[in-house]
């Protein structure tokens, strides 16, 4: 994301807060965030995908909300309305094709047929499917389409599989055709976000969302590149709310100015130094790789925070309090406390819709000894949390460096707590115990920050000394 | 909502004011002091971070940890020629000339500079003799020259410099990047070595204020800053040049075309060809002594290579330009080495001057060889 691209999200987030009629506000944000979707899209060299992609994402919603509508029999009538505010902006998408006012996609979008076509068929599908298949219908439908869809997504060869077949429906050559063609903006986010409403609904702790809630919720346009992921309740209860006060829109600008500051001076600069694919194989001083991997740690940090910052300043412009992301993380001493403060929304949701559940379930039905419950709980928790950024062998390790890394810190504070007298608390324990930690988890980021896992070993041989 | 917790009360109208008040005035005072300042002097390099090889020079930078600055003070500061102090024991060796000389597709190792150095020279006084490569691409001779000129602050004991004819036509003294971002530097070059009569170009200019101010000076403010960071990958890793694998080879067929420059054959006159620039150059540098060389050239073998070298020369103007090289060398008493046929064309990467490794260490080899036998002549 550029810095024009920041201002310009700001301008909107500053307008909309300036509407004090609420559903006209959220009528706007929803034209806003879906527009922007399409605008931030990055561009592909899959003729027209940075139009489908973002086409798909909305298809998608509608197909997951129908389908909560047909499993919960619930009578919700979807008016034109509803659609509105998602079908113009796309329609606009692709009159980019006609007009070239503005450049709202990145390269040019389909002809306006196809466009209709595609949209017309996959109503007509729905519509099909709505009238036949209620009967047979149940929430692990979505859960499965969702599921198949991120494995998709995140699995190379897989994504390598769809980008061959966009390729091929294109007649464009297939040699060509690479994993990173499909970037698909905020997808991992969407789907967590689709996830939580399912799973929520179908375990009756919400009703069904109004079909507009449930594309603002999804696409909010502060939240669409980095997150945080708020919970649906949460979000509705904030978008609700009068416009903001003077005090909200000054700590969102100056939320703002901290983010862009993180982002565009300290984590891009610290991109040119920091441990690379590249430089990972080409320094071979340990003290540079040493350092080249500090600023990583500190790269990725204030990237992403830097990121959610100006999502979090963008929401308060609106009058929307967005869950924070960062707590300091790397001034934490323990990896516990790590974990509950980067990434904070993201390690919430699998604590919720995984860790918890699980945990529950295995106490109750089995009787697992407590240290054996945490540590599979942990491991898979972290498994999964290394997933969602990619199902490779390197995300699997640093899941598993994680999962590990926790559950002996959380053996270690068990331990501390049944034998205070032995271990006093004071500068020199706290100064070891941040170093530990912050080592800890700028190794952990090698195996994160390399592609394959020789790569990544290359890295710790030569942070040791122990390749030339 | 969640009431705010934040603390800090803002005067939005006064933050606006004083922020534009102080942003006009950093930029006027920026914009009055930078013709006295020499930004580009500041540096980590040969600080923090060792002095380069090379001067600065790169397509890609994210790749070769290297970029294009054009700004002579920045380039000369990040040089390991302008680390404090000469040592008693070295005998200073500056190399000029263009991308052969700068080592394109050539690690440092590989460059002639890096080969001299390996062959461990020594000048009679029993000093050794370091080899400095200040070769930049871009082919002309008033390029050179501004570089050299720079080059005699760092007080070398003897300048080699490296020619071929492509750097020698007037058309190519002035297009360059390098000299059209220096263009003061140039108009000061060209009067203080009576050089108006050879390259005239308009006095500079007063300078516009507001291209003197930091919004203004923005690009190349970052590409400063960018170079400074780019010292950390330097120094972790001393590569300064991406080298692609697979290049396309130098033209071996050729066109039928035989002018050189609008020149037709078959004669290249001597008052098209810039040699008052190295006799400016051979003047400024006394009493260091300047040894000029014919850079060695690719000659095809391939379609049209009767009547043309290779892709940048048809044979008459070459052989035309090396007997002016010839007559004027010995006319004004200089030392000069041609080495235009002395490496195999199977020795050339994607240009015809641009050499392999086994190439350039082959010229290394013999310029070594006869500096070696030079320097047994001097006292």
């Amino acid at each position: 994301m550029s810095l024009y691209q920041v201002l310009l999200l700001v301008l909107v987030a500053l307008i909309a807060g300036f509407i004090h009629n609420i559903q006209l506000k959220k009528s706007f944000l929803i034209f806003m965030s879906v527009t922007f979707y399409y605008w931030l899209q990055p561009s592909s060299s899959i003729r027209n995908l940075d139009f489908w992609l973002p086409t798909f994402t909305l298809l998608i919603s509608f197909a997951t909300y129908l389908g909560m509508i047909i499993y919960s029999r619930e009578k919700i009538l979807l008016t034109f309305r509803d659609f509105g505010f998602v079908l113009v902006p796309t329609l606009l998408a692709d009159l980019n094709r006609y007009v070239s006012l503005c450049c709202i996609t990145p390269t040019l979008p389909p002809t306006i047929e196809r466009v209709i076509l595609g949209v017309i068929i996959t109503l007509a599908i729905f519509f099909l499917l709505y009238r036949v298949i209620p009967q047979h219908y149940d929430f692990s439908f979505s859960l499965f389409f969702l599921l198949i869809l991120f494995l998709f997504l995140k699995i190379p060869s897989f994504t390598l599989i769809l980008s061959r077949a966009f390729h091929i429906i294109n007649h464009q050559p297939l040699q060509f055709s690479l994993a990173t063609d499909i970037q698909w903006l905020g997808i991992s986010y969407i789907i967590l976000r689709m996830l939580h409403i399912l799973i929520d609904v179908h375990k009756k702790r919400q009703p069904i969302p109004g079909f507009q809630d449930y594309v603002f919720y999804l696409l909010f346009f502060p939240a669409l590149i980095a997150g945080p992921i708020d919970l649906f309740p949460h979000f509705v209860n904030e978008i609700s709310s009068p416009s903001p006060s003077n005090t909200l829109r000054q700590e969102g600008f100056y939320r703002i100015i901290i983010g862009s500051f993180k982002k565009f001076v300290l984590a891009d600069s610290l991109a040119i130094l920091a441990l690379s694919q590249q430089n990972a194989t080409q320094i071979s001083s340990t003290l540079y790789m040493w350092l080249a991997l500090i600023g990583y740690s500190l790269r990725i940090y204030f990237d992403f925070s830097g990121y959610t910052d100006i999502a979090i300043g963008s929401g308060l412009l609106i009058g929307v309090r967005l869950p924070e992301n960062f707590s300091a993380p790397y001034r934490k001493t323990n990896l516990i406390q790590f974990w509950n403060s980067w990434h904070i929304t993201l390690a919430n949701w699998f604590r919720s819709y995984f860790f918890y559940p699980f945990t529950r379930k295995y106490q109750r039905t089995k009787k697992l000894p407590l240290w054996l419950l945490i540590f599979t709980g942990q491991v898979i928790t972290m498994l999964l949390i290394g997933f969602w950024h990619g199902i490779t062998l390197n995300f699997a390790v640093w899941g598993l460096w994680h999962g590990i890394g926790l559950f002996v810190n959380n053996r270690w504070a068990d331990w501390k707590r049944n034998h205070p007298y032995l271990l006093k608390q004071n500068w020199f324990f706290t100064s070891l115990s941040w170093i530990l930690t912050f080592s800890y988890v700028s190794l952990g980021w090698i195996w994160f920050g390399m592609s394959d896992l020789h790569s990544a070993m290359l890295v710790f041989q030569r942070l040791f000394g122990l390749a030339s | 909502m969640n009431q705010s917790e934040f603390k800090i009360k803002v005067d939005w109208k006064g933050l606006i004011i004083k922020t534009t008040i102080l942003l006009i005035l950093c930029n006027l005072i920026y914009a009055l002091l930078i013709p006295h300042l020499s930004i580009g002097k500041l540096t980590l390099y040969n600080a923090i971070f060792p002095g380069r090889l090379r001067l600065p020079y790169g397509d890609d930078p994210s790749q070769s940890y290297n970029l294009t600055l054009n700004n002579l003070d920045a380039m000369f500061a990040s040089h390991i020629i302008a680390k404090p102090g000469k040592p008693t024991a070295e005998f200073r060796v500056v190399l000029i000339g263009d991308s052969a000389t700068w080592g394109y597709l050539l690690s440092n190792d590989h460059t002639l500079a890096g080969y001299l150095n390996q062959l461990q020279l020594f000048s009679s006084d029993g000093r050794k003799l370091i080899f400095y490569n200040l070769g930049y691409p871009t082919m002309s001779l008033t390029k050179d020259l501004m570089i050299l000129t720079r080059s005699l602050t760092y007080q070398p004991d003897l300048i080699i410099w490296l020619v071929t004819l492509e750097s020698f036509p007037k058309d190519k003294q002035t297009s360059s990047p390098l000299i059209q971002e220096n263009l003061d530097e140039l108009f000061l070059l060209i009067k203080n070595n009576h050089l108006e009569n050879y390259l005239s170009i308009p006095s500079p200019q007063p300078k516009n204020l507001w291209k003197q101010t930091i919004i203004a000076q923005r690009k190349q403010l970052a590409d400063l800053y960018r170079y400074q960071l780019y010292g950390f990958d330097w120094a972790a890793t001393h590569i300064d040049q991406f080298i692609p694998e697979n290049l396309p080879p130098r033209q071996e067929d050729l066109t039928e075309d035989l002018t050189f420059h609008g020149f037709q054959p078959s004669h290249l006159p001597i008052a098209s060809l810039s040699f008052p620039i190295l006799e400016a150059g051979e003047n400024l540098a006394k009493p260091v002594p300047v040894i000029f060389v014919n850079e060695p050239i690719f000659i095809s073998h391939g379609e049209n290579s009767a009547t043309r070298y290779n892709f940048y020369y048809p044979r008459w103007a070459y052989d035309d330009y090396r007997k002016w090289f010839s007559d004027t060398c010995k006319s004004q008493n200089w030392i000069c080495w041609d080495l235009w046929d002395l490496i195999p064309s199977t020795e050339f990467t994607n240009t015809a001057i641009h050499m392999t490794p086994s190439g350039t260490q082959q010229s290394a080899n013999w310029i070594g060889e006869q500096l070696a036998n030079w320097l047994k002549t001097r006292p």
